[in-house]
């Protein structure tokens, strides 16, 4: 079986890396189409590529999706992908989680008879205003086998008609991919290397394009977080900081920034946080399974499970508002259940799943 | 007064769009239109865009013809850019082109509510491209406008809000009914010598027919052994490929035609003694205009005309249309007009429009 694994964007590496390995041990042939921007992959050498300290096999082919508007990266990556499916005819394509070039990458190979799995399929945050769930039902729609990572999302596939037998609760590659670089580096004196101690900071992770743009909501969330007796660290903090001086909003002296830090770095600080304050959805995830409460400042949230299990709140971007819920969540303990199958077997369940077969739509 | 853009790409559309445009001129929406140019073939557009007396398009993209994603990729981009300058209170798109799909993912990542018309038919064949531009289309649309009862099944098998869907019927009926009185002695088949209820008017145009020798083959086979002389319509793409298949030269009783106007076409359609097909509009006016039909394909989106008996479904298999030939000639005429197929279909789309049209996002 020949499968092309779409990497939609550099956030979707994280989804796909462990499972590679698990699909190539399955004797499923395996070549990637990464659409994350070439820059990011810094080759390592022996066929392998690092894209922010996560490797996976060099890709085979870097796929164009244009920048811009969401017309523009749909548009042209739709082209991109519809031109390379014609040439390469896989047996399936894999595409994972929901920005615009996994949609384009799903709905090429479905024009063109080519069954699509989608990894992190039927998760919803239940708002049609979000370009990314519109992303999320549409791949659904045009999917061929399922892949969840929470019971929830098998359900709400099951609630929009999609044929139970093609969904398969896997669990969360996120999760898998966060307890195995951990696991390979314990004790890697990352915290104390930043000056920070163990549970006496608060990790700040914000890069939602549409959140940065939104000036009322960044004079919240920095209002928010200055109000922290603990020390904020902001990894990746260029564009918020460009943003906020857009906006003419000076940042808080509270706060650290630091540019981009390679994934286990990211992993190490999650864990190490007292608390996680965030709009990022693989954060969300992460603090979750890493046991760090966390505060999401959003309106809604496609990561219900961590929610509802305790790990994570809800916070809408007003200062009063997330002040409350940074105080509230440093003094909380991980008490909270894992989700089910957040665990390291998930990309072996994804390679069952697809060894067994990918029935095609009719 | 609210502002609408309407979008058309094909020849289906403009049918579509006709008896829409005088009924929002006598309302309060001021409806324009945006002509994709998806399918621009200058004489043939005109003529139809003159028949169905539309008004000129206040724009018109040029998207020419292309791949899928190709056309849907230049269309979502030009589209896009309109509607952010533009910003109407809502896009309303047509059938199942690719200009569809293509406006309703651009108005909808942008915020602008999508009405569909024609919304909730299945074929149930997911090769068909047209069958994924409706699903996705649907999943996007704020307004859903059924010509039929069970469209509105099949969405809500779908889960989509049955608040969100109006049962208006059959706008292509209400072109029908509306032009009908104005080609009373129009005699469309004296041009090519023939005379009325003595012909078979054939039109097979679709990939699943036309991509394959074989099937061709089967369909030229069981045209050549009609005892009715045949008149069929092609447009130049498919002309080749019939004649391939034996149905090229000064045949006496089988004759490739250039395509023909809106008028005219619906005038061969009344007077023929029989119509075979693989279009989904011409099921439905054979039906109106009183002409049995027979349809080759594999599956049909257009059930309710096989349910009442104007139309049969066939495979592309000589036997098996010759029998449906048959078939189609002994069955009694005098078939019931689906419900809401009359001349007030534009009167509730509008009447639905003026309810308000409430967006997805929230």
């Amino acid at each position: 079986m020949q499968l092309i694994v779409v990497v939609g964007a550099r956030a979707n590496v994280v989804k796909v890396a462990p499972l590679l390995p698990a699909l190539s041990s399955a004797k499923i042939g395996v070549r990637i189409a990464f659409a994350g921007g070439k820059r990011d992959a810094l080759d390592c050498g022996i066929g392998f590529v690092s894209v922010f300290g996560v490797i996976i096999p060099a890709p085979t082919w870097y796929v164009d999706t244009g920048s811009g508007t969401n017309a523009t990266t749909t548009g042209v990556a739709m082209r991109s992908f519809e031109r390379l499916f014609a040439a390469q005819h896989p047996d399936a394509v894999l595409v994972c989680g929901d920005v615009n070039a996994t949609f384009a990458a799903a709905i090429s190979a479905a024009k063109a008879g080519i069954p699509v799995i989608h990894l992190e399929a039927g998760i919803r945050c239940g708002d049609l205003g979000v370009a990314d769930e519109i992303n999320r039902v549409l791949i659904s729609r045009v999917a061929a086998m399922h892949l969840t990572p929470t019971a929830l999302a098998l359900e709400n596939l099951e609630d929009e008609g999609i044929d139970p037998e093609r969904i398969h609760f896997v669990g969360n590659t996120v999760a898998e991919q966060a307890l195995r670089e951990l696991d390979a580096a314990p004790g890697n004196g990352v915290v104390e290397s930043f000056g920070l101690t163990r549970r006496g900071y608060v990790l700040a992770v914000f890069h939602r394009p549409d959140d940065l743009a939104d000036a009322a909501w960044l004079a919240g969330v920095l209002d928010g977080i200055s109000a922290s007796t603990l020390p904020v660290l902001m990894p990746d903090a260029e564009a918020f900081v460009e943003a906020a001086t857009t906006a003419g909003l000076e940042m808080p002296s509270v706060i650290q920034t630091r540019s981009a830090l390679p994934h286990l770095k990211m992993l190490s600080l999650i864990r190490g946080a007292a608390c996680v304050v965030t709009d990022s959805g693989g954060v969300q995830e992460e603090a979750c399974v890493l046991c760090t409460p966390c505060v999401t400042v959003r309106h809604c949230t496609e990561h219900v499970d961590t929610v509802s299990t305790g790990a994570n709140v809800l916070v809408q971007p007003e200062s009063g508002a997330i002040g409350a819920a940074i105080g509230k969540a440093v003094g909380k303990r991980c008490t909270w259940a894992q989700p089910v199958r957040w665990d390291s077997a998930v990309s072996d369940r994804v390679a069952r799943a697809i060894r067994r077969g990918v029935a095609p739509l009719r | 007064m609210m502002r609408i853009i309407v979008v058309v790409g094909a020849r289906p559309n403009f049918i579509k769009v006709g008896p829409l445009m005088p009924a929002f001129a006598k309302s309060e929406i001021d409806a324009r239109i945006v002509h994709t140019g998806q399918h621009y073939d200058a004489t043939m557009s005109d003529v139809f865009f003159a028949d169905l007396d539309l008004p000129k398009p206040s724009w018109f993209l040029g998207v020419g013809s292309g791949t899928h994603a190709v056309q849907t990729g230049r269309a979502m981009i030009a589209l896009e850019e309109l509607l952010l300058k533009e910003k109407p209170d809502a896009l309303l798109v047509v059938g199942d082109v690719n200009s569809t799909l293509a406006g309703a993912l651009a108005a909808s990542k942008i915020g602008v509510p999508v009405v569909h018309l024609e919304a909730g038919l299945r074929s149930g064949d997911m090769s068909m491209p047209e069958e994924l531009n409706r699903l996705v289309t649907d999943q996007l649309s704020s307004m859903l406008l059924t010509p039929v009862p069970t469209a509105a099944d099949n969405l809500i098998a779908e889960a989509i809000d049955p608040a969100r869907i109006h049962f208006v019927g059959n706008v292509m009926a209400q072109s029908v009914l509306g032009n009908l009185p104005r080609i009373q002695d129009r005699d469309a088949a004296a041009a090519y010598g023939l005379e009325r209820e003595s012909y078979a008017l054939v039109t097979i145009h679709r990939p699943e027919n036309t991509d394959h020798p074989e099937k061709a083959s089967a369909i030229a086979t069981a045209l050549l052994a009609m005892e009715l002389p045949v008149l069929f319509p092609v447009h130049p793409r498919t002309r080749p490929i019939l004649e391939a298949a034996g149905l090229g030269g000064d045949h006496p009783r089988v004759r490739l035609i250039d395509p023909v106007g809106y008028l005219d076409m619906l005038a061969l359609q009344r007077d023929a003694a029989l119509i075979v097909t693989d279009s989904g509009g011409i099921q439905e006016e054979a039906c109106m205009v009183g002409t049995p039909c027979v349809t080759v394909r594999r599956n049909t989106e257009r059930q309710i005309t096989v349910e009442l008996g104007s139309n049969r479904l066939v495979q592309a298999d000589a036997s098996e249309i010759a029998q449906g030939v048959s078939e189609a000639l002994a069955a009694p005429k005098g078939w019931e007009i689906p419900a809401r197929w009359d001349a007030d279909v534009a009167d509730r789309v509008v009447a639905a429009l003026i309810g308000g049209v409430t967006p997805l996002a929230g």
